[in-house]
């Protein structure tokens, strides 16, 4: 098996330690084992495309979820520059699915191993790296709060 | 019981004594219980040095037995002596709490039998019995230590298995079970087999309560049943938080609906021929607080299959129809387009609404929707559409079919539904520059709304070759960013005010290409897609083959002859003319010297004269658009 098709399991090291956006990232890395099982051989357009409607719902859910928590914990005011790149790499992800999708529509749609890769390396660039930064700054805001209620 | 403990010892250490102690030992494989009990003595002296107990062992086997046996049957199954459902919870704690711990995985199985009621029936519940009892073994056999095998009841059983390391170790586990189950057993004197059907999810993986893993346990267990037994399958996580998240975007879009999160943007629709704005396509935006404003394209598509889509359309409707009044009143009439998805259109209330809003039109205005179909390949029940079109028709709707030429929407449906008009998809139009094969398809499109009497529109037209190219075709109303992005619907008259008075539309109106421009831009884009051929067939190892594609030469191509003949008596006078052809001619030259390079595995050549003729290439067809303007003048 190459790691395109190698199941993927959940790791510590996925975590960013907010609850909330862990479990919403459980259910991608669903969605990619699902699609790296589901997408091999000869598959039913139809497959790819439930994929893609949940890829579609994801970006609205999930980002919504971070997005707000990025207000909440006044993560522009501190690190603009994060902020901002994590913003464009949420739309960047909407905009790419939502080409996939339409080459789906109008019956072109991209090689699934072209999917895969997409997936995999939202999970490494995104989850692993800007998504750990968002939970450190909300672990830390939320350590600070503690203290001050504490003093 | 260490001996410190014994009574004896903590009577010496001067301790007090309150708990009763019975100890058990074996005797020829029988327990044996003893109570023990401890009694100081008076000393029979005063100051004596050393103390005296009296230390009575009493046996006490039967009430110690029958008490065990009663918390045996509260706990465990009497007939195969595993665990019953009163342990289950505690079982599935611990075996968390473990997994939890130690970070395996945790299988929580449920193995129902299949082939054993017939057993009961037909050799009687003791045989039955027997094999419940085998089963049993044969479960425990496979399992380790501090894994469960817990007896729900009937040919039901639990099974927890501790510290997998991954999925594929307990794949093995499990077909090992099956295996050891499906082995025949001889009972007296028949011989008989039962199977088991396993269900499975994985903790963490599957990361619910106690409560919620048996039941995706049991869940996957009668898909083994389905599936035809003697076999396990596992629970999809991914299934049920899918249907979660799903059901939460939904309910989200819904939420959005009702605080009119939702907004209708205008795009343009011009008649190229006469330069007037004839139309505007209504296209929904979400007004999202947190992720701002979002196209159609993500959020449609997850409505598509749910009714919400009806409520989404109809609201479209009544609000295309508010600006349409607002713009009436400032003198502007225009077409609204709006997109109807199939279920909406299948949907039985769609007739009667649309009955309604004709109703509540001005009298004497001509009905300004002109609904789009998406998706025409979802409409099942082509002849009540037919008939629902046709029906509408008399009210004055206008129906195009959107997306045309894509998976979508194809002849068959313009064939049975009677539509006023056909969009070309953006995708065509956005890539036909490059791909004669997008090109040939757009024109193919054209043809046939020709043939079919319908007008057609494209959509997606971005820069002005796109635009000439489309007249050239036949095609007149365009639709795109190079006329306009989508607007507010406020925005509309000051920007039809600003494109009216606006020059460069002005001349774009008077210089309607001639044909001698179209025929200019299609040699352009043919020149350019020549290069490109050759690029992609340079990219896939052509240097390695040893052999590059056969195309056009010099003598074939379209330009020569455009040269040759009408380029000659229009512009036979200007040097630009000489110059482009002298430079043509080293352009496909230079092709040949690529093609002997390439034969020879030359690379270090092959690469530079790439390089060349892509620079040749690009001076022709610069040359070429200055003639193509200098012809437009």
């Amino acid at each position: 098996m190459d790691s395109v098709t190698k199941k993927l399991f959940w790791r510590e090291e996925y975590m960013t330690g907010i609850a909330e956006i862990d479990d919403q990232h459980k259910i991608l890395v669903h969605a990619l084992n699902e699609a790296s099982e589901k997408l091999t051989g000869d598959f039913h357009l139809s497959t790819m495309e439930k994929i893609v409607n949940d890829l579609l719902s994801y970006a609205i859910y999930h980002f919504e979820t971070e997005e707000e928590l990025m207000e909440e914990y006044g993560y522009e005011m501190e690190s603009d520059e994060a902020y901002r790149t994590h913003l464009k790499q949420h739309r960047s992800f909407s905009s790419r699915v939502v080409e996939i999708h339409e080459g789906l529509k109008i019956g072109t749609p991209v090689p699934a191993v072209q999917l895969l890769d997409f997936l995999n390396q939202w999970l490494v660039n995104h989850i692993l790296n800007t998504d750990k930064k968002l939970g450190a700054h909300i672990l830390a805001k939320q350590q600070q709060a503690n203290q001050q209620q504490a003093e | 019981m260490t001996h410190e403990r014994f009574p004896l010892a903590q009577a010496v250490h001067g301790e007090a004594i309150e708990q009763e102690t019975v100890i058990g030992i074996k005797r020829e494989h029988q327990n044996v219980w003893f109570q023990l009990n401890i009694y100081p003595l008076p000393s029979p002296q005063e100051n004596a040095p050393k103390k005296l107990f009296l230390s009575l062992a009493h046996e006490v086997s039967e009430a110690v037995e029958r008490g065990r046996d009663l918390s045996q049957t509260a706990h465990y199954d009497a007939l195969t002596g595993l665990p019953n459902r009163a342990l289950l919870n505690d079982r599935m704690k611990t075996a968390l709490a473990h997994c939890t711990r130690t970070g395996q995985i945790l299988a929580i199985c449920l193995l129902d039998l299949d082939g054993f009621k017939p057993i009961n029936d037909t050799l009687g519940h003791e045989a039955g019995d027997e094999v419940l009892k085998i089963t049993a073994n044969r479960l425990l056999e496979n399992m380790r230590g501090n894994d469960t095998a817990l007896r729900l009841g009937g040919d039901e059983f639990v099974l927890l298995i501790n510290d997998l390391k991954s999925e594929d170790e307990c794949v093995l586990v499990l077909n090992r079970i099956l295996a050891s189950i499906a082995k025949s057993i001889t009972i007296g004197e028949s011989v008989c087999t039962v199977t088991g059907s396993l269900g499975v999810t994985l903790f963490p993986n599957d990361p619910s309560d106690p409560g919620i893993l048996l039941r995706h346990a049991d869940q996957a267990m009668y898909k083994a049943k389905e599936h035809g037994k003697n076999d396990f399958e596992m629970f999809d996580p991914t299934l049920a938080s899918r249907h979660r998240a799903n059901r939460s975007t939904l309910a989200r879009i819904a939420k959005a609906m009702q605080k009119k999160q939702f907004e209708l943007h205008y795009q343009p629709q011009i008649n190229c021929a006469t330069g007037r704005m004839v139309g505007v396509e209504a296209l929904i935006r979400w007004n999202h607080p947190v992720l701002g404003i979002r196209s159609p394209g993500e959020f449609l598509p997850l409505l598509e299959k749910d009714d919400m889509i009806i409520e989404v359309g109809n609201w479209v409707i009544q609000e295309a129809l508010a600006q349409w009044r607002l713009w009436k009143a400032e003198g502007i009439d225009l077409t609204i387009g709006i997109n109807i998805a199939a279920r909406q259109l299948l949907h039985s209330g769609f007739g009667e609404m649309l009955k309604t809003v004709h109703a509540s039109l001005p009298e004497g205005e001509a009905n300004p929707l002109e609904l789009e179909i998406l998706e025409t390949a979802a409409l099942e029940d082509m002849n009540s559409v037919a008939r629902l079109i046709n029906d509408s028709r008399r009210l004055g709707y206008t129906y195009s079919l959107d997306d045309f030429g894509t998976g979508y929407s194809s002849l068959a449906h313009l064939k049975h539904l009677s539509v006023d008009a056909l969009k070309i998809d953006q995708s065509y139009v956005r890539d036909m520059l490059d791909d004669p094969g997008d090109l040939a398809i757009v024109q193919g499109i054209i043809g046939i709304a020709e043939a079919f009497d319908a007008k057609i529109i494209a959509e997606g037209v971005e820069n002005i070759d796109q635009i000439m190219m489309l007249i050239g075709m036949g095609c007149e109303i365009v639709q795109g960013f190079a006329i306009a992005k989508p607007m507010p619907g406020d925005k509309i008259s000051a920007w039809l005010t600003n494109y009216n008075s606006n020059p460069i539309w002005q001349t774009a109106r008077d210089s309607y290409p001639s044909r001698g421009q179209f025929e200019m831009l299609v040699i352009e884009v043919a020149h350019r897609h020549w290069f490109e051929q050759i690029e992609r067939a340079y990219r896939d190892g052509a240097i390695e083959k040893g052999r590059m594609p056969t195309l056009e030469s010099y003598d074939q191509c379209k330009l020569t002859s455009w040269y040759l003949g009408e380029g000659a008596a229009q512009h036979g006078h200007h040097s630009l003319l000489h110059a482009m052809d002298v430079n043509h001619r080293k352009t496909h030259e230079k092709y040949q010297q690529l093609c002997d390079q390439v034969a020879r595995h030359d690379g270090i050549s092959a690469s530079l004269t790439l390089k060349e003729l892509n620079e040749l290439n690009n001076t022709l067809i610069m040359a070429i658009h200055q003639l193509r303007f200098k012809e437009s003048r």
